[in-house]
């Protein structure tokens, strides 16, 4: 950590692992949005506002990385919920135009293999994103959305087996 | 088709990768527009604590100047007698007024003749 690089009210947070890690916690961010990037960019800011006023302390007892996932989870559970209900129902009464946009990548088999990630139920979805997206353990990802290793790792395997089938599918990969 | 979990694994890095976004706001404005908040965040807060203490201030302030009531001179009331007077609401308002009640009585009719002295 560079001197004066610490923020004044998280000292074991400092500016530059904030800025390590930004191009995923934004992917985060938006994921947790249902990939608005304004109300992403809204949600990231707010949760480094949470950090600049020690609202949200950490403590070293777990990744920097983890403790601010967590920290964005949390923020778009509780003040973004509203907005993030909203968006869904609009994507619901556009889900026509949505399914002519990602037509193309329904094709292929990335497409296929993403649509299938996006079937699963929300945990399974946001364990598997936090593995391969974010790169995180399955102990970091269980702590992220709040749950127990035990849980994360069951949300896990149910996931895969459902990914496995859809790969093992004719046309498959 | 039979596929390891390991072919699962690497097939999900391999597509979730390409769905990372591209175009990421710069840290530097994410930044910068979050501490433009923590800075109007610590006036409101100086401003807050500002007001606390200025209501305090006054209710300390209040609470000293109004003096108790042990504190409050007795007073005789002979002292008072020489500085006061008391004169009736009557005779103060009415000769205003130039209506006096007591200069002529109301005449009352009689619904009944009187009978042997009396009213029937």
């Amino acid at each position: 950590m560079r001197d004066g690089d610490a923020l004044e009210k998280n000292p074991h947070v400092s500016r530059s692992a904030l800025e390590a890690m930004h191009a995923q916690l934004y992917g985060w961010a938006l994921s947790r949005c249902n990939y608005d990037p304004t109300a992403a960019e809204e949600l990231m800011q707010q949760a480094y506002l949470e950090l600049l006023t020690g609202n949200a302390r950490f403590d070293n007892r777990s990744s920097l990385k983890t403790f601010v996932f967590a920290v964005v989870e949390k923020l778009a559970r509780s003040r973004f919920r509203r907005l993030t209900s909203r968006l869904r129902l609009l994507r619901r009464y556009q889900r026509h135009a949505a399914d002519v946009t990602v037509k193309i990548d329904i094709d292929t088999d990335a497409g296929r293999l993403w649509r299938a990630v996006g079937n699963l139920p929300a945990r399974q979805r946001d364990i598997i994103e936090l593995v391969f997206c974010r790169e995180l353990t399955i102990e970091e990802a269980s702590s992220v959305m709040g749950v127990t290793v035990g849980t994360g790792r069951a949300h896990y395997a149910r996931a895969k087996r459902a990914l496995k089938t859809v790969l093992q599918e004719p046309g498959g990969t | 088709m039979d596929v390891s979990d390991e072919d699962v694994d690497r097939e999900l890095s391999r597509v979730l990768k390409t769905r990372d976004p591209q175009d990421v706001p710069g840290f530097a404005a994410v930044w910068t527009a979050a501490e433009r908040r923590y800075a109007a965040w610590k006036r409101s807060r100086r401003a807050l604590a500002a007001a606390v203490i200025a209501g305090v201030g006054v209710m300390v302030m209040l609470h000293f100047a109004t003096p108790d009531d042990a504190a409050a001179p007795y007073i005789e009331v002979a002292e008072l007698l020489d500085s006061t007077f008391w004169i009736a609401p009557s005779d103060a308002l009415l000769p205003v007024r130039e209506f006096d009640l007591y200069d002529e009585l109301p005449a009352v009719l009689e619904s009944t003749e009187p009978g042997q002295g009396a009213l029937l």
